[in-house]
């Protein structure tokens, strides 16, 4: 008997549904970090890692961290978020080596069995919400109507929305709880497709 | 099941380790879960965290590999709040996991994560 095809991950959506454009919600209609924030293990989006960086993290999101002692997981599309930087910085810039070494200090943090991946299935469902977000959110545009540099930006903001779509969905796919400052992006997701796999904060 | 051998202990380990991917691999049937639901405290969290635990007290070395028989007087009412947390009502298992919690080491990943150590630059820009 033919096992389950990544076509069945497929139908599970109904692109159809979606017409409109999504409308943000007000932060009363989100999953802010609180007191019932679900006690799920944490996966971290790079946005914590930049907010670390810059000394913005919230008490909430600090307090939220502490409480998840051996359950903080990172994932590998994150781990991607901040590697393209190794090869991607100027070699003659004198500030790469400094950012170079900051990037390897992180990724050297990041244990391998604390470290989970998207499968084919969660590519594959990241894909179709993000391309139904690409549709409502109104970058759906077709090429001929557009410039180079407009295709080139309609092109870079789908793949933004791929791998946060990519983010969320692996979180769902282990259950775990994501942590992200990307309040806009989560929001959108989260009217696509509920669950309580995602806990947001703003940073300070 | 007190972890008289390695084996065992990674028998048990395995064994959380389990749950929590069985738990990962029905998150799917939870598709249709209305925004915000706050679900239970899920015993298979409790689990892996004591598992992960414990991994870390065996690479320490005071996971010994050699089990005392003991018994106790410990009020009912504790025990049960345990097992309940723990999801399991082998109370060597029981018995264990609060050991364990309570002698647990930090955690390094969020000891670091919450230091200010390591920053990226200022000036860092995220690529993608």
């Amino acid at each position: 008997m033919r096992s389950e095809t990544i076509g069945t991950v497929a139908k599970r959506y109904q692109p159809a549904r979606f017409k409109e454009t999504l409308r943000y919600r007000p932060d009363s209609e989100l999953p802010f970090a609180s007191a019932t924030t679900p006690f799920l293990p944490l996966l971290l989006d790079t946005t914590y890692y930049l907010d670390r960086s810059a000394g913005r993290l919230p008490p909430s999101v600090r307090a939220l961290i502490s409480s998840r002692q051996h359950l903080v997981y990172n994932c590998a599309v994150v781990c991607a978020e901040l590697a393209i930087s190794i090869g991607l910085l100027n070699p003659e810039d004198p500030r790469t080596s400094s950012s170079i070494e900051a990037i390897h200090i992180h990724l050297d943090e990041m244990q391998r069995d604390k470290t989970v991946a998207p499968s084919s299935e969660a590519w594959t469902e990241a894909a179709i919400l993000a391309g139904i977000l690409a549709r409502t959110q109104g970058l759906a545009r077709p090429k001929r109507n557009l410039n180079p540099d407009q295709a080139c930006c309609q092109e870079g903001r789908r793949r933004e929305l791929l791998l946060d779509a990519l983010l969320y969905v692996t979180a769902t796919e282990q259950n775990m709880l994501l942590l992200s400052g990307n309040t806009r992006h989560l929001d959108l997701l989260l009217q696509l497709r509920p669950s309580h796999n995602v806990v947001l904060y703003r940073p300070i | 099941m007190l972890s008289d051998t390695d084996g065992k202990l990674s028998d048990q380990v395995a064994a959380m380790e389990t749950v929590r991917a069985s738990r990962a691999g029905t998150s799917r049937r939870s598709f249709r879960t209305p925004v915000r639901r706050i679900p239970e405290v899920s015993n298979n969290v409790v689990a892996a965290q004591v598992a992960t635990i414990l991994r870390a007290l065996k690479a320490k070395g005071v996971l010994t590999g050699r089990a005392d028989k003991l018994s106790a007087r410990i009020d009912h009412g504790l025990l049960a709040a345990a097992a309940h947390k723990l999801g399991s009502q082998n109370m060597t298992e029981v018995v264990q996991a609060a050991l364990a919690a309570f002698v647990a080491p930090s955690d390094p990943f969020v000891e670091w994560l919450l230091s200010d150590k390591d920053r990226l630059p200022a000036d860092f820009e995220r690529a993608i």
